[in-house]
Formats: structure tokens, C-alpha cells, sequence
């Protein structure tokens, strides 16, 4: 089962990249698009009063998860044109080329689909939590009751029937868009033109990020102020489980070749069974298999002669020899110091 | 909506949301629109891309509104008359006023009264110790002084006591008068000489005296002036709270709309009328917007955001305790016990409102039927008459609390008193002196369950209480009137769950039930009940919406032919409708069954003309249908100069062709365009404010409670003097409870309520669906980082706001959007917690806000101070 | 007299030990097999869905019966796991760096290429027990993290504590190469008899046993406690209990080899 690529019904998103256009400049926090996407994915929140907690400021809920796949987020600042900076920002899958959890999907599930955006198969994908280790954003979320990962998909259905995203289809400020996605660059790249007079941080965030994020985002206060990284990447511990992955591969294959090297460079030499012995009382071990030259057991090639068993009894005896002479010489050598020691 | 009508004579938002798109500058003032208004963003964004509009926002909080504008100025809640004053004063000292505009469509050029005066405060006539005004001096200079009709005889007869009848030598000589001059009846009361059309004494129009120079100090001009002369830029700073810097900022950009091409339009909706000089606020707003050259124009318009889908239905079917449809009088007892009286009492002596006979008339006979003949005065006397008393919303609840009435039973339809009156505890201790309620809601709301609110004790409580489902409003199928005036058909989507009921099934039911009643036992008077014409029933028994709206509409009672507009309207009881300004909405004969035939159904999304013109100026003329006659830019006629020239060559909404003597029209012209022979009538002899007797838009209003013109007064709980005069409140503003009154030494901090995004009004539907509530669960009051300091509390910290009508413990929200006012006197702190929660509710429960608010109205539009009263804070003890 | 020929036996592996090290060989067979679906690219991708569900079940369960057991044996014999450790740590003598240096030579050309004789663990064997240690260690500590998944321990330290499930799937992967080539006797010099020590009774011939560990054979010859002499043919049973002559485990001090 191979995902990649598979081509959508509409075939201008097979030809074209295409992309969310999101103005955070125009956007008034409505939070509109927050319950659309809801609503279209027929996702879940918590029913009961007692269920929600204060989040301390008009961001409601302060995460995305398994049932939000996206939330708008509320930061204030003091100064900039208006006295007070208050940054709107977008939090949801930014959909990127070079998507950090595509690389990390082991199963394929999590996969790019024509238009450049990236979509987890519920059919495929068996929760194991591999993609949320690759976005640099934290937008993947487990969900408990499916045992799946789940992000805004793009609304790959709508896309299929001619219509946008069900966010975009909502915004009643003109703060989103959808399309082309060279065409969604070049407004973010004109209208942060226009807003440089008045905020001198504005930026248009996803044109070059991660390969190209398949959502730009006018920021009128700059990419940190809504928590965005500058500059993001995949995150370090997936950039390196990633690479052990050839590495292994590399790793074995020469350890098998250097192992099949030895292997084949030592066939003709084996050890016989039984060529050593230990004598208890000479505290000594001796080779009663044949010896070569440098008074080493010897391995033959096999087949090739057979092996003469030495005279235990003799090598024993030529043993106590030796050690007896070296018991004298010893003696001799510790009288010797013992002398040179009263000196 | 009150004050638009006096100063324009329509209570509505005179342009229309589309319209926006052709605006120069946008002031949200008195609103958040974002917030509550969410498409009113997409096309000021418009605006702003199409044409480099200005967007401006002043507001007492930091909003998501004032987050898009361009520029964002504080102004504490309750000082609108001063900054929309200062904006006066500014465009008059600095001559930025569109002098033609003025001289020719306002009021501006006419003499007053020389004994009319203004001092310290107060207008002349104020009699301080019943709080009310002798309003003789707020007349203009008239040229035929002292020719009263026998109308206004009577009236002053009825007025002092006297017996109507009696005959005085006046009434004597006033009616030979009046005999000679209906030889002469001015054309446009011809119709009252038609067979069958009661009589009644034609009023006698009264002709101001003028000074097109402006000059004489007693013209309402020069009168303007002085009255704003006070109305400083350090006084802005001082009284509002906005820097003196920021304010020229907004004065300068404002005041550049004077320019013939170029226009601003101003946004309001509860900010301006939810305070006790309401009225006067959205006056002083008009009166700026005249000044400028503004009302008329496309992008133009003093525009008020409704608060809900359809309350703007809700006011022109005269909800309101005092009115009839189509923003007609219930009758007063007294002054207009009879049709005759009432006639000669609401029938202007010019303008359109001549003709307010054939739009009563008609109203009756689609009232009661057969049973309203000319004989009978068209069943006149069964319409209940006013006693002169103020029965409004809060009044009623108010006597209902102090015992003083015989209120045994509540019906509320769509509606939850316990959570969006003022003053709830209050609220809570009425509604448990209810025999019953009823509650026609989707909800469970919480005056459905009143019983179970915190503190109260069940089984003390001896009310009978009946909840009612109700469809919504995919469940049904009728027209909803937006604030555009549009009245859009709405269909039934699917049938209602369970014993869900439409509207219509409702009220159709109870009427059949109480005539039941009235069959078994005949009441002391239930001919108003029995009498009743009901013919909206389909041919299974069940009430059709289609049917209503063509009694609405209007047809000929002969042949129940629909009328095309009310322009076809007669007082001779041969044609009948059930409110005259929606006259035309559902007008297509052949097609009576099928609203998608229907104006009101149109759909047709082509920015054409409307006749002759060039379109596309975002004014959509063929989309549904909007009251009166389709004239989407009302006072359209302003638009232009005398003789048909628009002010505005980019926008000619409406021109006059000399050539061929027509008139080129993108929009309905509201001034009638035709001459009898059908041919167009020619410029010079049109008029553009037709529904005021001046024929002129109206800056002195004798019509307002308390003013003539909008003079600043503190809000009845303030922490400062008023520094414009010693008058610290209008005089006239109702005040209950004032045992509750609490000043600014125990309660220091001012406090505002408002509506969030997240949330619809009293919560019921957003509370109670898991989607909605998640964006914004829990109540919480905002306050500023100094506050906070100084009171030791952390974001999230409960806190007790309270004074002396309630308590609620919420957790704070510090936020740096909020910050105290510099005033004159130095910083003044403000708090604002969301109205939105109530004890009820499946997915966000929470404290109710109007605890806290005041029953001090507005002595216009009765409407209460939800936006400017005084509270402490402290952190919560557990 | 023809006298029957006897080999002596040396009790090196207990029960504990074999079991230990047969369930470390069929589970981490099943987990290598279980795991690389997920590690191999490839393969994760052609597997369908309900085979890498249940691939995923079955690494659990092979996991924690892996850990269990090393779990049952550490309770029975304690001293086996410990003592392990102590000889990964001990001091290296001149024998044990003698035979570090000359091994990779010796691996190439095990004619020419003598080795010292070293104790209870050779010294090159010690540095591979530490590595699989970690390894194994590693996989389990990080398999259990990962098994408790981000939303109990973060995200940031599950993608760490995955990289390190992958570094030791990395090094097994190597490791158990070499381990299995020298183990298994797969290289010639150690005769496939080597296999049987672990896998089989937990005895080793004294020829082999001198060959290897020729200070710690020599010391068991010489205590005897450990040694069973049994006819040529026969085998010694299983090797059940092992009498620990050594106070620290690690034998007495050996002597420099030109003893």
C-alpha cells in the first residue's frame, strides 16, 4: 500500500501547489474558523461545566489535541501602533514540504498528498506517536479513543468537491484565504509590504520554512510573538533516529561483510578438541595436541594430516624436570639476594 | 433608535451593511463589532483594501475590534456626548460642516423660539420638583404664529382638563378657519375629502421662520454652536479619558468627511444605547453626522447594529409597550379617545406622515376585518389605550417586585429576565411573586428553572412554571429583518424535534384558547378578542407564515388583491395591512404560495441598477427586500445637491439627468420621484427627510424627554463631578431601587458589561452546545495591571466584584488591554465582565454579571444603564 | 589395564544463566522482528494495518515477558547478574590488554595469532557484555518511556528516549553479529562446541576451558568443587548449581603469564 502522492479528484491541486493564505493583521480572534473546523470534522469538546477550567486570557482551548485540530491563540504586548499588541496567531498543521512527520511515519500513514499538504490515514495509522517527535510545531495528537494520530488534514474532502478548507470558509474578516500557493506568497509578501510602515515586525511566515509550509501566515508582530520558532527544523532527536536508520543498515552489512572476511580468511583453521590438559600438582596446563614450531598448538588445514597425540606421561615428566630445576634455580637466586641484602 | 427617528424620522440604520464598502472613514463608536458583528470586518476590510478607508475604534476596553483598526482611542463609558460634541464643536469652529448639505436638508437655517434657552445644564421649561419639562419654548420662531388649529385646541384643552367639547371662542374661530381652507386642502390631503374616510380636522402646518446665512444667533445653527462651545478637546481629555492628541487625531480625519466626496460612517449598537443618556448619545451622533454631510451618502449613515437576527422586526411590529406596527402610537386615553382625536394628534401637518390615516386605517381593517367599518371608527375602540405611565420592560418588573400591580403571570418568549435584565437579584425576588410563567425558549434557560438558582429555597417558591419547545429558526419558515431594514424569507429546513412548535403555532394557539375562554365565559370587554380577524390559517388548520405576510403586505379587501407598496394604502378601509412601512415585501400576485417569487425571497446576487443608474456601487438592489419600498440608502435625496447633482461624483447613488428629465437611480429614491402623469419630477421640488413635518432632517428635537439637544450627563453612578455644568444626571432619568445607589467612596471602581464573541446574549444556546462554550467557558471579569497590583491579584485569581445590588466571585483575567482612565482628576479605574453566564446551562455555568447592573433608564427609550455604574473589588476569601 | 579415557568437566553456566541467556535469544529474536517493522521503512509501509497493530501487542508482551524473566532470575540467583557487572568493572591486568590488542589480528588470522590467557571473562568479552548491557538495558528502560508515550512524559523526551530505542536497535543490530560469530563458534577457532556451554548442559570441556580462560579454568581445576570427571562420551548433566569459590567472584589474583 503505497500513499505517496495520491492524487486528488480535483485536478488543479494535482497540478498546483496550493495553500492557506492566514492575515493575522485582519483577523479579530472570532474564533469562527476555531468551531467550523469543529463542526466539519465532527470532532469532540468537553460537555460539561465542570469540565473547563479558566485559561486566563480569550484563548480557549490553550492546546490543541486529538479533538482540536485548530485553535487561535491570544498574546499581548504593550506598545506597537495601537498602544497595546495584541498578536493573533493560528495554531494548526502549517502542512511544510519538508514535513518532519512524514519523514518520521513508519507506516506510511502520515503521507503528502497532491497540493503539498499532509494527511494522516486513519486506515493506516496505528498511533504509535513517531510523527509528533518530527513537528517542530507539536501539531500531531494522539487520539486514545481511535488509537490514531490526528491534525488538520486540509479538509481533504471539501478540496475534493471544489470548496475550501471549512476554516477559510468561515472567516468573516477576510483573514483567510486559499489557493494558489505562489499566488497566497505573493499577497503575504505584498500586504507585509504594506504593514511595514505601521508594524515594523511584520512578517510573512512559511515561504522558505521547512522546504515551504503549505500555510503562510501574515504576522503583523513578528513570528515570536505568537510563539512561532524562527527558523524552524525538525527537531534533533528525530533528525538523529532518522539517521540510524541508514546507519544500521551500513553498520550491518560491514559488520557481516568484515565477519564473512574473517570468516572466510580462517577456514582452513579449527582447534581439536581436548589438545590442552591441567596437571593439579605441577599447577600446570600443557598441550597433549601437536605443537609447531614455536611450541604453540598447532592448527592444521583441515583434512590435510591428522594430529599426533603426544606422550602425556612423558610431557608430565619433562614438566616436573623443568619445574625442579627452576624450584633450584630459584633457591640459588633468593640465597644469592639474601646475601647481597646483608651487605 | 428613538432619537433617529426624531432627528431623521426613521428609528433605523440608515445605510446597510454592504454599504460599508463605500466608506472613507468607519468610526466604531459605541459598539464591537468584531466581536458581536463579525461581518461587519469582512466589509470594512473593503473598505479599507478597495479604497484606503480609515477604520477607527473608540471604545472604553481595548476590543478585538480595536485590534484591526487603524486607530484605537479610550473613552469612558458614558461620556459619548462629550466626544461626539467635541466632534461638533470641532467641524463648526474649524468650518468643516458641508454648508449646502445643511442649509438645504436640515433644520440648520430655522429660527427658535426666542424664549428657548439653554443654562448651566438645563434647557428652559424644567420644573425641578416633578422632574419633567414644560416643553412650550422648545418650538421653532413660526412665521403663522398663533394660528393653532382646532386640533391642537382640543388637544390643549384635553391637556388642561377641560371638557373636549366645550366650545370656546377660539375653537369657534379656529374652525371657520379651518372650514375656509379645506376648499383649499393641500394636495397631499386630498385623500381625506374621498367617501368613506372618517373625519377629522386637517392640522395647520406651521412655517419656520429661516436664515439661510446662518448667522442669527437664535437659528438652530448658531444655537448648535454655543451649546458645543464647551466641548473642548481638554475636555475630551479630562471627562473621556482620551488623550487631547489622539482626539485631533480622530477630529482631523472625521472632520476631512465634510468634504462633499468624501464620507464617514459611524457603528453603534449597545455602547450608545444601553446607557441613561442613550438617546441623546446616538442624537449627538446624528447631529455630527449631518453636520458633516454624511446621512444620505453611500458609505454614509449613522448606522446601529441590532442587537439580535430580528429584533429590528421586533420594533417595526411595535413590540414595544406603546407602539402599534410601523412605528405607530397605541392610542393615550385621555388625548385620543376617540379615531378622530387621534388622527388629528399623529397626522403631521407635512411630510409623508400625512398620510398616517390610510396606514392606521389599514391596520385596523387587517386587525378586525369585517368588523371594522367607518360606522364603528374601524373598531378603534378595542385597541387598548395608555395610561400615560411607563410600562416598559424594567418598569413592569419593578412594580412586579414592589407588589404595586396585579401582575400574575409571565409569558416569555425568547427571552431570560434572570439573566438579561439589570439588576437580577431583584429580578429573582419578582419572579417568585408570579402565580406562573411560561418559558417559550429552545432552552432550558434559567428563568425556566428559576427555583434552582443558588439561594434560592424551592420549596418556599410557589410559581408554576411551564417550559414550551420551541422550533428555531431552520425549523420554520418566515422573514427575519436584519439591521439593514433587509427582510429576508427564511425556509424550513427540517421539522422541529419532538413537540417543538413554531412562533406562529404558539400565538395562534393561545388566541384560540383565551377566545375558547371567552366563549365558555364572556369576559367584562373580549369584543377586542372575539372581534379579531384571523384568517391565517392553511387548509389543514394549522398557521401559515405566508399568510401573515400577506396581511402584512397589504391588499384590497374586495379581492384581497396584494398592494404593490404603501403607496396604495387608502383610509377609507378598502384596503387593508398589517404594518405599512413592510408594504411591498410580499407583493407578487401571481404567485402567492412561493416566497422565492417574493421580493422578500429575491436572491438575485448582480449589483444592477435600479433604474437608469450604472450599479455596482455594493448596494445589491435586486437581493430580498428592504423596508420602506426597497430604498436601501434611506434619505437618499441628501445625496445630492437642489438641483440633482450627487455631492459625491464616484458614488452617484441617484442623479438627475437634465437632459432627459429623469432621474438615474442605483437605489429606491426616498423622496417621491414622480409627478402624477408619470412623468419625474424635477429636483428643486423634492424633498429629502420627508417623514418629519420640517421636510428637513432635524437637529432640535422637541421630541427627546430631556433635551432639545444632547447635553453631557454623568451616568447616575459616577466617580467624578460633571465638569460641563453643575447638572450632574439628566433630570429625567429614571431611577429605581435607589436605596441601591451606590457613590464612588465605597465603590471607587467604574464597571461596564459587554458581550463576547463566543457568546449570544443570555447564553442559552452557546452554553448549552459543547462546540461554543469550549471557546470561552468560564465568566471572568477583565481588569487592568494596575488594579490588580495594587489589590494582590494573579491572573486567575477569584475576586469578589460587588456593591450594593449584588456579589459574584469570578476569577480575573489581567490583561494589558485594560487601563485606567486619566481623567481631569486623575486615574480612575474600570473593570468589565461579559454578561453572558447565568446559574443554568449543561456546558458553562457562571456568575451573572447583571447582579450588578442598575434599573436606571433611559427616559426616551426606557432602556437601562448596563454600561456605566460603580463596583469594588477584592480579592476572594475562601 | 586400558584405561578408560575420562574428560573433566568445569560447571560454568547455572540454570539461571542458560535460561537467562536462551529467553535474551528468542525474545530478542521476536523483538528485532516485532521492531524493525517500524524501523525498516519499507516495511512499515507494505504491512497492512493490522499486522503492525498486532506486531505492536506482540513487542509488548514479548517485552515485558523478557524483562520478567530477567526480573525471576536476578530474584533466584542474584549473583550471576552481579557479578557480571563486577567483571565488566574490573581493573584490566597486562593479560587482558594483551589480549585486547592482539585480538582483531587474531580474528583475521587466528594461525599466527596467540592470545594470553585471561579469567572468567575475557577482557574483549567484558567490553561486548557492557555494550550489551547497555543495549539491553537501554531498549528496555526506553521501551517502557515510550510505551508510556508523550502525553505522560512529553514530547521532547519521548523523541529522545525513541533515539535511543534506535541507537540500541542500531547497535544490537551490529553487536549481535559479532556476538553470535564468536558465541555461536561460527569462528573456527572457537569450534561450534562453543555454542554448547550457554545453550546446552552450562559445562565446558578443561581443553576449552584452558584455551579460553586459562587462569580461572586452572583455579577451578585446582579447587575441584566446580569439576566433574566423567568417561569420554558421556555427558556431565546440567550444570545447576555452581559452588562460588570466590569471595568477590572474580578468583584470586592472577600471576603474569611468564609464570
Amino acid at each position: 500500500m503505497q500513499y505517496k502522492d495520491r492524487p486528488l479528484k480535483t485536478e488543479e491541486y494535482n497540478r498546483h501547489e496550493m495553500a492557506i493564505l492566514f492575515d493575522a493583521s485582519k483577523c479579530t480572534g472570532c474564533k469562527g474558523c476555531q468551531v467550523a473546523c469543529k463542526q466539519w470534522n465532527q470532532n469532540a469538546s468537553p460537555v460539561f461545566s465542570h469540565e473547563y477550567t479558566f485559561t486566563g486570557s480569550y484563548e480557549s482551548p490553550l492546546q490543541n489535541d486529538s479533538e482540536t485540530f485548530l485553535h487561535m491563540t491570544f498574546d499581548e504586548y504593550d506598545g506597537g501602533p495601537l498602544g497595546v499588541e495584541w498578536a493573533f496567531g493560528r495554531e494548526a498543521c502549517h502542512h511544510c514540504t519538508n514535513a518532519g512527520c512524514v519523514m518520521a511515519c513508519p507506516t506510511g500513514a502520515c503521507h503528502y498528498v497532491a497540493g503539498g499538504f499532509v494527511d494522516i490515514d486513519p486506515e493506516v495509522c496505528i498511533g504509535c506517536h513517531y510523527c509528533q517527535t518530527g513537528c517542530p510545531f507539536d501539531i500531531p495528537k494522539h487520539s486514545v479513543r481511535d488509537g490514531i494520530e490526528r491534525k488538520c488534514w486540509m479538509c481533504l474532502d471539501r478540496l475534493e468537491e471544489g470548496r475550501t478548507p471549512a476554516c477559510v470558509g468561515s472567516c468573516t474578516s477576510n483573514a483567510l484565504e486559499f489557493g494558489d500557493r505562489e499566488v497566497m506568497v505573493e499577497k503575504a509578501q505584498a500586504r507585509v509590504e504594506f504593514l511595514k510602515d505601521r508594524f515594523p515586525d511584520a512578517v510573512a511566515y512559511g515561504i522558505n520554512e521547512l522546504g515551504g509550509l503549505h500555510v503562510i501566515d501574515v504576522l503583523p508582530y513578528g513570528a515570536e510573538k505568537v510563539g512561532l520558532p524562527i527558523n524552524p527544523s525538525i527537531p534533533f532527536w528525530r533528525t538523529a533516529s532518522e539517521f540510524l536508520r541508514p546507519a544500521t543498515a551500513v553498520g550491518v552489512v560491514a559488520t557481516v561483510g568484515l565477519l564473512a572476511a574473517a570468516r572466510i580468511n580462517s577456514r582452513h583453521y579449527f582447534r581439536s578438541t581436548d589438545a590442552l590438559e591441567y596437571d593439579k600438582a605441577l599447577d600446570e596446563t600443557f598441550l597433549i595436541g601437536k605443537v609447531n614450531q614455536d611450541g604453540f598448538e598447532d592448527m592444521p588445514t583441515r583434512g590435510e594430516g591428522e594430529f599426533v597425540e603426544a606422550n602425556k606421561d612423558e610431557i608430565l615428566e619433562a614438566l616436573r624436570e623443568e619445574q625442579a630445576q627452576a624450584i633450584k634455580a630459584n633457591r640459588n637466586l633468593a640465597s644469592q639476594n639474601k646475601r647481597e641484602g646483608d651487605k | 433608535m428613538s432619537s433617529l427617528g426624531k432627528i431623521f424620522g426613521r428609528g433605523a440604520m440608515t445605510n446597510h451593511w454592504n454599504d460599508l464598502e463605500n466608506s472613507d472613514v468607519i468610526v466604531t463608536c459605541g459598539v464591537n463589532n468584531a466581536e458581536n458583528h463579525p461581518l461587519s470586518i469582512k466589509h470594512i476590510d473593503m473598505a479599507r483594501v478597495n479604497h484606503g478607508a480609515t477604520y477607527i475604534v473608540v471604545d472604553p476596553r481595548f476590543t478585538r475590534s480595536a485590534a484591526v483598526a487603524d486607530i484605537y482611542a479610550p473613552l469612558r463609558s458614558g461620556t459619548n456626548t462629550v466626544f461626539f460634541g467635541a466632534l461638533i464643536n470641532y467641524v463648526i469652529q474649524n468650518k468643516l460642516y458641508q454648508e449646502d448639505y445643511i442649509i438645504n436638508w436640515t433644520t440648520a437655517p430655522f429660527l427658535v423660539n426666542p424664549d428657548f434657552k439653554f443654562e448651566d445644564g438645563l434647557f428652559s421649561g424644567y420644573d425641578p420638583e416633578n422632574h419633567k419639562y414644560d416643553k412650550s419654548t422648545w418650538t421653532y420662531d413660526f412665521e403663522n404664529e398663533g394660528e393653532e388649529g382646532p386640533a391642537a385646541l382640543r388637544q390643549q384643552a384635553a391637556a388642561t382638563g377641560s371638557r373636549p367639547e366645550t366650545a370656546t371662542a377660539d375653537l369657534e374661530a379656529a374652525e371657520q378657519a379651518a372650514e375656509k381652507t379645506q376648499q383649499e386642502v393641500p394636495a397631499a390631503f386630498k385623500y381625506t375629502l374621498e367617501p368613506g374616510v372618517p373625519e377629522f380636522t386637517i392640522p395647520v402646518h406651521k412655517k419656520a421662520k429661516m436664515d439661510e446665512t446662518l448667522q442669527d444667533p437664535q437659528c438652530v445653527f448658531q444655537l448648535m454652536a454655543k451649546q458645543y462651545e464647551r466641548y473642548t478637546p481638554e475636555m475630551v481629555e479630562n471627562i473621556c479619558g482620551m488623550p487631547q492628541e489622539q482626539f485631533l487625531q480622530i477630529a482631523e480625519i472625521v472632520g476631512s468627511t465634510g468634504a462633499p466626496d468624501k464620507v464617514a460612517t459611524f457603528l453603534y449598537a449597545m455602547g450608545l444605547t444601553q446607557h441613561t443618556t442613550g438617546s441623546q448619545m446616538i442624537k449627538c451622533l446624528a447631529m455630527l453626522q449631518l453636520l458633516l454631510g454624511n446621512i444620505g451618502m453611500c458609505g454614509g449613515g449613522v448606522n446601529a447594529f441590532r442587537g439580535e437576527s430580528n429584533v429590528q422586526g421586533s420594533t417595526d411590529f411595535g413590540l414595544l409597550f406603546d407602539q402599534l406596527p410601523g412605528y405607530c402610537t397605541l392610542p393615550t386615553a385621555g388625548k385620543q379617545n376617540t379615531l378622530r382625536q387621534y388622527l388629528e394628534t399623529t397626522t403631521a401637518s407635512a411630510g409623508y406622515y400625512t398620510n398616517r390615516p390610510k396606514f392606521v386605517i389599514s391596520l385596523l381593517k387587517e386587525m378586525y376585518g369585517e368588523h371594522a367599518t367607518l360606522e364603528n371608527d374601524f373598531c378603534y375602540d378595542y385597541l387598548p389605550k395608555l395610561d400615560g405611565k411607563d410600562h416598559s420592560y424594567i418598569t413592569i418588573f419593578e412594580h412586579l417586585y414592589n407588589g404595586e400591580e396585579d401582575i400574575r403571570m409571565l409569558i416569555a418568549g425568547g427571552q431570560n429576565p434572570i439573566v438579561g435584565l439589570p439588576n437580577v437579584n431583584m429580578v429573582n425576588e419578582a419572579l417568585k411573586k408570579l402565580e406562573m410563567i411560561v418559558v417559550a425558549d429552545l432552552w432550558e434557560t434559567e428563568t425556566s428553572v428559576f427555583w434552582k438558582r443558588p439561594g434560592n429555597d424551592p420549596a418556599s417558591i410557589q410559581t408554576e412554571v411551564f417550559l414550551l419547545p420551541m422550533a428555531s429558526s431552520y425549523e420554520k419558515q418566515g422573514s427575519v429583518t436584519n439591521s439593514g431594514r433587509m427582510a429576508q424569507w427564511r425556509y424550513k429546513a427540517v421539522e422541529p424535534l419532538g413537540n417543538a412548535i413554531d412562533d406562529v403555532e404558539l400565538y395562534t394557539g393561545l388566541y384560540e384558547a383565551v377566545k375558547k375562554a371567552y366563549e365558555r365565559e364572556p369576559g367584562k370587554f373580549d369584543d377586542p378578542i372575539m372581534k379579531l380577524s384571523w384568517p391565517y390559517y392553511n387548509g389543514q388548520g394549522h398557521p401559515d407564515s405566508r399568510l401573515v405576510a400577506q396581511g402584512i403586505n397589504g391588499y384590497t379587501v374586495e379581492d384581497g388583491k396584494l398592494l404593490a407598496g404603501f403607496g396604495s394604502l387608502k383610509a377609507d378601509g378598502s384596503t387593508a395591512c398589517g404594518c405599512w412601512i413592510y408594504s411591498g415585501y410580499y407583493n407578487n400576485n401571481d404567485a402567492k404560495d412561493d416566497p422565492t417569487q417574493q421580493p422578500t425571497g429575491r436572491q438575485i446576487a448582480e449589483d444592477v441598477s435600479e433604474g437608469g443608474g450604472q450599479g455596482g456601487l455594493n448596494q445589491y438592489v435586486n437581493w430580498s427586500w428592504v423596508w420602506p419600498l426597497n430604498r436601501r440608502i434611506i434619505y437618499n435625496r441628501a445625496s445630492m445637491d437642489k438641483h440633482g447633482n450627487p455631492y459625491n461624483p464616484k458614488f452617484p447613488l441617484i442623479s438627475w439627468d437634465k437632459a432627459n428629465k429623469k432621474w438615474l437611480r442605483n437605489d429606491v429614491p426616498d423622496f417621491g420621484f414622480t409627478n402624477p402623469d408619470g412623468s419625474h419630477m424635477e429636483p428643486e421640488k423634492t424633498v429629502a427627510f420627508m417623514m418629519n413635518e420640517e421636510n428637513r432632517a432635524a437637529f432640535f428635537t422637541a421630541g427627546m424627554a430631556d433635551g432639545v439637544f444632547p447635553e453631557h450627563y454623568e451616568p447616575v453612578e459616577s466617580p467624578v463631578a460633571n465638569m460641563l455644568s453643575s447638572q450632574q444626571n439628566s433630570p429625567l432619568t429614571i431611577i429605581y431601587r435607589d436605596d441601591q445607589l451606590g457613590g464612588p467612596d465605597e465603590y471607587p471602581i467604574i464597571c461596564t458589561t459587554y458581550r463576547m464573541s463566543e457568546h449570544w446574549q443570555a447564553g442559552a444556546m452557546t452554553r448549552n452546545l459543547p462546540w461554543l462554550a469550549e471557546c470561552q467557558p468560564k465568566v471572568f471579569v477583565e481588569m487592568s495591571e494596575t488594579l490588580a497590583e495594587s489589590l494582590g491579584i494573579s491572573n486567575g485569581d477569584d475576586v469578589e466584584v460587588y456593591n450594593k445590588r449584588g456579589s459574584i466571585v469570578i476569577p480575573a483575567m489581567i490583561t494589558k488591554r485594560m487601563k485606567a482612565y486619566n481623567l481631569g482628576d486623575g486615574p480612575h479605574e474600570v473593570v468589565g465582565v461579559p454578561w453572558n453566564w447565568g446559574f443554568a446551562s449543561m456546558c458553562a455555568q457562571g456568575e451573572s454579571a447583571n447582579e450588578l447592573t442598575p434599573t436606571y433608564l433611559d427616559p426616551s427609550s426606557k432602556i437601562p444603564e448596563f454600561k456605566a455604574f460603580l463596583v469594588n473589588v477584592r480579592k476572594a476569601v475562601n | 589395564m586400558a584405561t578408560e579415557k575420562t574428560i573433566r568437566y568445569i560447571a560454568r553456566h547455572d540454570i539461571f544463566k542458560r535460561i537467562w541467556h536462551w529467553s535474551n535469544i528468542v525474545f530478542a529474536f521476536l523483538l528485532l522482528i516485532s521492531g524493525l517493522i517500524l524501523f525498516i521503512d519499507p516495511i512499515g509501509h507494505s504491512v497492512p494495518k493490522l499486522g503492525l497493530q498486532v506486531a505492536g501487542v506482540w513487542h509488548r508482551i514479548f517485552a515485558v515477558s523478557w524483562m520478567s524473566v530477567y526480573v525471576v532470575t536476578f530474584i533466584c540467583r542474584p549473583s550471576n547478574l552481579i557479578n557480571s557487572f563486577k567483571h565488566i568493572f574490573h581493573a584490566w591486568d597486562d593479560d587482558d590488554k594483551e589480549f585486547m590488542a592482539k585480538f582483531f589480528p587474531y580474528m583475521a588470522n587466528p594461525k599466527n595469532v596467540h592470545l594470553p590467557k585471561q579469567g572468567f571473562t575475557k577482557s574483549g568479552q567484558r567490553i561486548s557484555d557492557a555494550a550489551m548491557y547497555l543495549i539491553i538495558f537501554g531498549f528496555m528502560i526506553s521501551g517502557i518511556l515510550i510505551w508510556m508515550g508523550p502525553d505522560a512524559i512529553g514530547v521532547t523526551a519521548f523523541s529522545f528516549f525513541l533515539f535511543c530505542h534506535d541507537l540500541c536497535t542500531f547497535g544490537f543490530s551490529i553487536l549481535i553479529f559479532i556476538h553470535i560469530y564468536l558465541g555461536a563458534g561460527i569462528i573456527p577457532s572457537y569450534t561450534p562446541r562453543a555454542a554448547g556451554w550457554i545453550l546446552g548442559n552450562g559445562y565446558v570441556r578443561e581443553s576449552d576451558a584452558l584455551y579460553h580462560w586459562g587462569h580461572w579454568a586452572e583455579d577451578e581445576l585446582n579447587a575441584e568443587v566446580n569439576v566433574v570427571e566423567v568417561p569420554e562420551g558421556s555427558q556431565p548433566g546440567q550444570a545447576l548449581k555452581i559452588v562460588d569459590i570466590y569471595k568477590e567472584g572474580l578468583g584470586p589474583e592472577h600471576e603474569e603469564s611468564s609464570k
